[in-house]
């Protein structure tokens, strides 16, 4: 299946999902644009994957709010929330910004579904102003159950390799993840990238059992071992 | 398997061997195991043998040069034998050795017709591919009923990804950039990406497998190379346990 129709079919709100993670990607980013971003005029915000547009239609007061998805559905709606939305697939299409336009750059759990994170991130670094920032949040794939998990030989959470169901472990349904970070493997592909963090929170997942939710919310605590990693990082570029 | 058959399993590899260049060996990992563990290849071979029911067509899912294809087809006397990739490059090479079709396997339906083929292999192919389905379904329709598929897989459960896992560190086999390997300890032979996307574990591909009404009927784990006299050892030692192994052959039968 072609990623444009899976994600045309099965658009992800993660609103929903993961109430937790889109809380603390809020707070950071007011955080951002309060204590952070003085350029004098409205703060420019980007949404890559923006779904619907309601995550970040909520800086729409304060800050000029843009937003690129792959699913033109997605597109449409955002715009109905008065997002500057753009469609485009992030992995192998240019951005359709200029250098340094953005002040913070927000990447909400996408980069795992992205065949090319490589390209992705490159036109972040592209758009992003010098002294901008990123906020990115992704599953973990070393979390304290995958260790776990895969010690027992399971699949762990978060990965899967067929569009219809998952396999290996129980699971609702797949969700298009390509690449999975570990927080390790995330560091060291930021620093690469020049980004230095400035920053980093975990979070919990939220569709597990109860009494699993509860240590995971205890191992959120610490962003390597928590389900979700949330980072804010700054560009790092010194040009001589 | 007789050891009559042996020897001539053996002279032909080192004959296909001599003929290949350094660059065409390189790109194939399979080789290079079966080089190390001529025991595996013996093996396999020989299950193949026992269990094919006909020898008409040979299909390789990403066939690269070509060569193992070939040389599957030729052991195991197959009438005819094909192959699909999608790189051109190696399909020009390829076309001397085998009837070649570029398809990208993620999108493209097989070019064959309904219950034509008789066994089809993929030789660390799955792990290139964004979703394992389209290979599956298609293989299915492909293959004639009683058909094989052997699959041969990097695998995500292995000794040492469950060790970087517990230890937080990447598995080898999960890469998140196609041109810096990231997050993976110093100590694998290989420190660039391969172009591997992802992959699962033994179990998670008997189940995806049964769903696409295959039977799983052999599994054995494949053996490694490194420097270190000490891991060859483990891997050696772990090869035995195929969920364990870091790759595995896989059989599927249609039902």
């Amino acid at each position: 299946m072609k990623s444009d129709d899976f994600y045309e079919r099965n658009r992800v709100t993660h609103e929903i999902i993961h109430a937790k993670r889109s809380e603390i990607c809020y707070n950071l980013i007011t955080d951002l644009i309060t204590n952070k971003i003085n350029c004098g005029e409205k703060a420019k915000i980007l949404d890559l994957g923006c779904g619907d547009g309601k995550f970040i239609a909520k800086f729409g007061k304060r800050c000029e709010i843009f937003g690129v998805d792959v699913s033109s559905k997605a597109v449409e709606l955002a715009k109905k929330s008065d997002v500057n939305a753009y469609k485009a697939d992030i992995s192998c299409e240019k951005l359709p910004f200029e250098n340094e336009y953005f002040d913070i750059i927000y990447f909400g759990d996408v980069i795992e579904h992205l065949i090319d994170p490589d390209f992705a991130i490159n036109e972040v670094v592209r758009v992003i102003k010098r002294n901008g920032f990123l906020v990115l949040s992704t599953p973990n794939l070393a979390c304290w159950l995958n260790r776990l998990l895969l010690l027992l030989g399971m699949q762990p959470l978060f990965s899967e390799v067929s569009t219809n169901k998952i396999f290996g472990r129980s699971g609702s349904f797949p969700v298009g993840h390509l690449r999975l970070f570990t927080y390790r493997a995330l560091q060291e592909f930021l620093a690469y990238y020049q980004f230095r963090i400035i920053r980093t929170m975990g979070a919990p997942f939220d569709r597990l059992p109860r009494l699993v939710k509860k240590l995971d919310v205890v191992f959120s605590r610490i962003p390597s071992l928590s389900s979700i990693v949330v980072v804010v990082a700054c560009v790092n570029r010194w040009e001589g | 398997m007789s050891i009559l058959d042996r020897k001539k399993i053996e002279l032909a590899f080192t004959q296909m061997l001599e003929e290949l260049t350094r660059d065409e060996i390189n790109s194939s990992c399979t080789l290079s195991l079966f080089e190390i563990d001529p025991k595996a290849m013996f093996d396999i071979l020989g299950f193949l043998e026992n269990h094919i029911q006909k020898r008409s067509l040979l299909l390789d899912l990403g066939c690269g040069y070509g060569f193992l294809a070939r040389f599957f087809a030729d052991t195991l006397e197959f009438a005819d034998a094909h192959g699909v990739d999608i790189d051109q490059v190696r399909l020009e090479k390829a076309k001397k050795r085998l009837h070649v079709t570029k398809a990208d396997l993620e999108n493209n339906t097989l070019p064959y017709p309904n219950e034509t083929l008789d066994l089809v292999i993929s030789f660390g192919v799955l792990d290139h591919l964004k979703f394992f389905d389209n290979v599956f379904a298609e293989t299915y329709r492909a293959l004639r009923p009683e058909g094989l598929f052997l699959i041969s897989l990097t695998n995500l459960g292995s000794w040492d990804s469950r060790i970087c896992s517990l230890l937080g560190y990447q598995p080898r086999h999960v890469e998140i950039s196609a041109k810096y390997l990231t997050g993976v300890p110093r100590t694998y032979l290989v420190s660039v990406p391969v172009g591997h996307i992802h992959t699962c574990t033994v179990s998670a591909i008997k189940e995806l497998a049964t769903l696409y009404d295959f039977q799983p009927i052999y599994l054995r784990g494949l053996r490694n190379t490194h420097p270190s006299r000490l891991v060859r050892l483990i891997d050696t030692i772990m090869a035995n346990v195929p969920s364990l192994a870091t790759r595995y052959m896989l059989v599927l039968k249609k039902k």
